[in-house]
């Protein structure tokens, strides 16, 4: 992060150098005015020398740039170089080849060389190559003049003032586009709108990322308040993909009933009988449920080796026949079911449906697996019990007030 | 050689992180984030019927059906209220066995009295569902005002006021346990009787329940003078 500061505050330094230098002044007139997140002086370029010329202002504005790369180009290579000179020793130590060892089994050995218990995992030790870590130094063209090519350079924040022109470029188009088609239809343009839901604004962290830029919140809301024009505005849909690099899906279902989180498994034959097959895992809280379901069945359900006529509740039975009663297919599958971990009453039967829903899933059309995961057969129930918190009877319940 | 290793090695492993905000947020109510999820639809009828293409459902998760909303034949949202109202120290096997039985032995009762009947006519106008019956008394035991509660200089005045539908219902609902509960006191009788039992009165419109309604109207009438501070009430 040290490097990403430094190589912005002279950036910033020679941005203002640059801004000042225009017109006839001189470089030692240039007042440093530090912003708040300066760690490092301004580079004291011609001061206290004579008048000079703007050529030349601009060259050592340049020069502070080329040598910042520069350095950075050399603590790169050498990080580089210790990180393949610790890659070797992990190897040695964990008696892997080296061309073998990928990052995972870096990241695998670090935890299991440095186990740690730090609750934030941004606290926990890491062993990655130096282009993960360090923030990459965006390569800078400049012409013979020794001025950037890209006028944006200035901003400091090129491509976070390029997206916004986009935006506002694409914006402006549309909004003509349509002028045009209602100059000649004569009336308001009817357009199918985007649909928005189920997708939200990628976050500030990966606007970030995508731009290679620190962005703040305010230039973060001020990017949204972008797109969100442009999603809104009549003929939105010709600019679907762009607006839809910046978004990012829910995780929610389709038509064909794959949704986020829920399996399908493959169907095979049994060689023996013939028949089809899947095999599928469902859980609920710490319970999980090993399920087969074979097709051309009778219906024979057994849980733990025991058949579903031994389940008392008649709820659990509900639950266990759940997903042939959606689909209207009871009597048609046979039903494996083994399950491990604690449960009762109401977690086995939960676990178990969970896997045979994945399982009958992958039997039935897409409509009918739509039909379960709306039914919310394909999705796990994530809720847990909370615990109780200090100074409360409860997770949630509170102690009656008394006065004393 | 190896302590130097090990050395280059801890050198690396010490990147630098990111400082984490203290998050100042509050805690989540659910796990199922509102933005990602919505509710599972357990009506097959509804289940069959194609949603429209701007639908939520199309594009969100949805949450994993109740344990208790299996799309099972028999499934009634009115005998389900009931028997989470029966419910007491989370026994729900113990409390939907008893509505259950009750409804069966309404079931005998119209059955037999069905045999009985000696005309087709007669035949045709007892109500054989359990179902029906159930939600038919439930029906004739709703009260159709409520009763507010207003403090006004250190007198408590009961303001009577109309009653949302879903509001009567869970009245008519509460009474119907709490009569059965007494009947069943002590080991008097035992609830499921009582409650088969108040439910065929409450469907010719007789019985304790019935009767408490017709009290509970008195009593609104009774303190009609009252009715004008329901603005200051509710």
């Amino acid at each position: 992060m040290l490097q990403r500061n430094s190589f912005s505050n002279h950036l910033l330094a020679a941005g203002r150098l640059l801004f000042s230098g225009s017109g006839r002044t001189t470089l030692a007139t240039v007042p440093s005015t530090p912003s708040s997140d300066d760690h490092e002086t301004v580079v004291p370029v011609g001061s206290g020398e004579g008048p000079r010329q703007r050529g030349e202002q601009i060259s050592r504005a340049m020069k502070v740039y080329l040598a910042q790369a520069q350095a950075k180009d050399l603590m790169m290579q050498k990080e580089r170089a210790t990180f393949d000179l610790g890659k070797r020793h992990l190897a040695n130590i964990m008696g892997v080849d080296v061309a073998d060892m990928t990052q995972r089994d870096i990241n695998r050995a670090i935890q299991y060389l440095f186990p740690s218990g730090l609750f934030d995992i941004g606290a926990r030790p890491v062993m990655k190559p130096p282009e993960q870590l360090f923030a990459s130094m965006t390569a800078v063209k400049f012409d013979e003049s020794g001025r950037p090519i890209d006028s944006l350079f200035y901003t400091l924040r090129p491509n976070f003032y390029r997206l916004l022109t986009d935006i506002a470029r694409k914006t402006d188009a549309l909004m003509d586009h349509a002028d045009q088609v209602r100059r000649k239809q004569g009336s308001a343009p009817k357009d199918s709108q985007i649909i928005s839901v189920g997708s939200t604004w990628v976050s500030m962290e990966s606007f970030s990322q995508i731009l290679g830029e620190k962005i703040t919140e305010e230039m973060y809301a001020q990017l949204v308040a972008a797109l969100e024009n442009l999603m809104t505005i009549p003929f939105a849909h010709m600019e679907r993909d762009f607006i839809f690099k910046y978004r990012k899906m829910l995780g929610g279902g389709k038509s064909d009933g794959k949704q986020k989180g829920s399996f399908l498994p493959v169907v095979e034959i049994d060689a023996t009988t013939g028949r089809r097959f899947a095999t599928a895992f469902g859980g609920k809280k710490k319970t999980r449920a090993f399920v087969t379901i074979h097709d051309a069945g009778t219906g024979k359900y057994t849980v733990n080796g025991h058949g579903i006529d031994t389940v008392r509740s008649l709820q659990a039975r509900e639950m266990l026949l759940a997903p042939f009663i959606t689909l209207n297919k009871l009597g048609q599958f046979d039903v494996e079911a083994r399950t491990e971990g604690p449960g009762g009453l109401s977690s086995i039967p939960a676990a178990i449906r969970l896997g045979v829903s994945f399982c009958l899933s992958a039997f039935v059309s897409d409509v009918e697996r739509n039909q379960l995961r709306l039914a919310g057969l394909l999705t796990r129930d994530p809720r847990r019990r909370e615990r109780s918190k200090v100074n409360q009877p409860g997770a949630r319940q509170k102690w009656t007030w008394k006065r004393r | 050689m190896r302590l130097r290793s090990l050395v280059t090695l801890g050198r690396m492993i010490a990147a630098p992180s990111s400082a984490r905000a203290l998050s100042v947020s509050q805690p989540l109510r659910t796990v199922y984030d509102p933005k990602a999820f919505e509710e599972p639809i357990t009506d097959k009828k509804l289940l069959i019927q194609p949603l429209e293409e701007s639908d939520p459902r199309n594009f969100l998760l949805i949450k994993a059906m109740q344990s208790d909303d299996t799309p099972v034949f028999y499934r009634d949202r009115v005998v389900d209220k009931f028997v989470n109202l029966c419910l007491q120290r989370g026994y729900k096997e113990i409390a939907r066995t008893m509505v259950y039985e009750a409804l069966e032995t309404i079931k005998r009762h119209q059955y037999k009295a069905w045999r009985k009947a000696p005309t087709a006519a007669e035949k045709s106008a007892i109500e054989l569902n359990p179902f029906v019956v159930f939600s038919q008394s439930i029906k004739n035991c709703q009260p159709m005002m409520k009763l507010i509660k207003l403090t006004r200089g250190g007198i408590v005045y009961q303001v009577p006021a109309p009653v949302a539908p879903s509001q009567a219902e869970f009245m008519a609902m509460k009474s119907l346990r709490d009569i059965c509960r007494e009947k069943a006191h002590k080991g008097r009788t035992s609830f499921e009787t009582a409650l088969a039992g108040e439910i065929l009165s409450a469907y010719k419109n007789e019985g304790a329940t019935i009767q408490a309604k017709q009290e509970f109207h008195k009593q609104c009438e009774a303190n009609r003078a009252f009715a004008h501070y329901r603005t200051m009430a509710s």
